[in-house]
């Protein structure tokens, strides 16, 4: 047998303090310090390309503003491509900074402006690319953050990745689930669809037991896909799978996330962030109560091999075998699952942290043959 | 470049003459090569060290070498199983075949043929899960959400 030759790189990084580690397909960072406590970060690698990115910043949350303290995080499940899910990690930290400048603060519309303004202009990048590189109109990517600030947690989220936050309760843990999802396999997505789209009876089509919106894709809501949000990219020399029959004048999916805000309590432990590869293996209160029942070191690590460990029974093989096979045909086992949990403290760890902000990226640059 | 025509016919030979031998069949490992052997042991669940596990659309069970994975042929059969069926994650992966014609190309592929043979069972392939499309609702996995 071949012998693997993939890796994922080491991930970008800014802090030379924080340094993150490879081993094989996953990249993690076992325990770092936030703002406002500790995180554990991993990612694992199944398609040929690694299509999950994921972020976390903390520290200053505007250019203008110092007491405006607080972390970021970012998980990005990108499909057809990794190019939508890498943009959004270039990009929506920084204009997320630029908006709360603006106002001096961070909020709502703060963060629905940053995703706004990301699609925009990956848009825009589509258009640049379609005379050489057309491909880049049927890329999208799911994007799910997470900001943590004066005592409030914002949970923005498009598409179906999944935040959920772990509050004890009488001894153990109770999953609260901060996100809301959109995918059209759940009936507050497809009634939101149909609502927006009464005249088109083909909106949502179900192929083989699953709902996917025009027939093609599972999400109702995204960053990029840009042949299903501007007719002019509908034809050739998109590829006929990704074309649709009929012309469409408003858009199909939308880049608006769903945002929540929670006030924190002391009860609130910590918050775990992760793209659907993991969700469709562990229930959020699995997650939760692996979370609370084991140590802090490597606790995304432990979650990863959780959901692979799930994914090999329901293959019927063993996970030590699943571990074996090479990217690119292990995306017919399990998905690229990213995982972050982030622990929390009412207040800033230390007010010394204030002065050297945090920067870990996952899952760039993708794996290459050594 | 082989007539499209002849392919299916090919096909539909294969179906039929494997028809004749129809029967259950499980592969497993040998410990120092990664030749397969067949036998007629009853369908479990137990798990094969070194496998990995496909159904046919007649739920029959099969258990391959993981080297399987490294071959061409191998990595067609899944990827029309994904568009078939889409990635599903709740259970295992199920091919667009029946069981005798899964055990058919498991012949071919175990002769390690050249690439022109290859190339046309990889044509004639894509031609005969077409016909196979009815069946796909014999497969019974519960609905799952994934992948994108």
């Amino acid at each position: 047998m071949v012998k693997p030759c993939w890796r994922i790189g080491a991930g970008m990084e800014r802090s030379k303090i924080n340094p993150t580690k490879v081993d094989g397909l996953t990249w993690y960072k076992d325990l770092g310090l936030h703002t406002f406590g500790e995180f554990s970060m991993a990612m694992i690698q199944a398609n040929s390309v690694m299509e999950d990115q994921c972020q976390i910043e903390s520290g200053p949350l505007t250019f203008n503003n110092p007491t405006v303290q607080g972390t970021f995080v970012g998980v990005y499940d990108g499909h057809g491509g990794p190019e939508a899910s890498r943009f959004i990690a270039d990009n929506i930290f920084p204009k997320l900074k630029k908006f709360a400048s603006e106002g001096r603060e961070i909020s709502e519309q703060v963060i629905s402006k940053a995703f706004a303004e990301t699609d925009k202009d990956f848009l825009k990048t589509v258009t640049k690319q379609w005379p050489t590189n057309p491909q880049m109109a049927s890329v999208g990517s799911c994007c799910l953050a997470g900001v943590i600030c004066n005592g409030l947690v914002y949970i923005a989220n498009t598409g179906d990745s999944r935040a959920v936050l772990g509050r004890s309760e009488r001894g153990g843990v109770r999953a609260v689930q901060l996100s809301v999802e959109h995918n059209a396999n759940l009936e507050s997505a497809r009634q939101e669809l149909w609502s927006l789209h009464p005249n088109d009876p083909t909106i949502l089509v179900m192929k083989h037991r699953l709902w996917r919106v025009k027939g093609v894709i599972q999400v109702t809501r995204s960053i990029g896909d840009a042949y299903l949000k501007r007719a002019e990219f509908n034809r050739e020399p998109l590829l006929p799978k990704f074309r649709l029959p009929e012309h469409f004048t408003k858009p199909i999916l939308s880049a608006d996330p769903s945002v929540t805000i929670t006030r924190l309590s002391p009860q609130d432990e910590f918050i775990i962030l992760a793209s659907d590869g993991l969700w469709e293996h562990l229930s959020n209160q699995e997650a939760v109560d692996i979370v609370h029942n084991s140590p802090r070191q490597g606790i995304a690590r432990r979650l990863l091999k959780a959901a692979l460990k799930e994914a090999a029974k329901k293959r019927e093989m063993r996970y030590s075998d699943l571990t074996e096979i090479h990217p690119g045909v292990r995306r017919h086992f399990h998905d690229d699952i990213t995982v972050i949990v982030v622990y929390l403290n009412p207040h800033p760890v230390k007010t010394n942290s204030w002065a050297s902000p945090l920067s870990i990226r996952g899952g760039y640059p993708m794996h290459s043959t050594s | 470049m082989i007539n499209t025509k002849k392919l299916l016919k090919m096909a539909k030979k294969w179906q039929q003459r494997a028809a004749l031998k129809r029967k259950r069949i499980s592969f497993q490992r040998s410990t120092t090569t990664t030749t397969t052997t067949t036998t007629t042991t009853s369908s479990s669940t137990a798990v094969e060290k070194g496998c990995f596990v496909v159904y046919t659309v007649d739920k029959i069970r099969f258990a391959f070498p993981l080297s399987y994975l490294n071959n061409s042929v191998f990595e067609e059969l899944l990827k029309i199983s994904e568009e078939e069926f889409g990635l599903r994650a709740g259970g295992p992966i199920t091919l667009p075949f029946d069981s005798v014609f899964l055990e058919y190309l498991i012949k071919f592929i175990e002769r390690r043929m050249d690439g022109d043979t290859e190339k046309a069972l990889l044509m004639s392939i894509s031609s005969a899960r077409c016909s196979m499309q009815p069946q796909e609702q014999q497969s019974g996995y519960t609905q799952q959400l994934l992948v994108f």
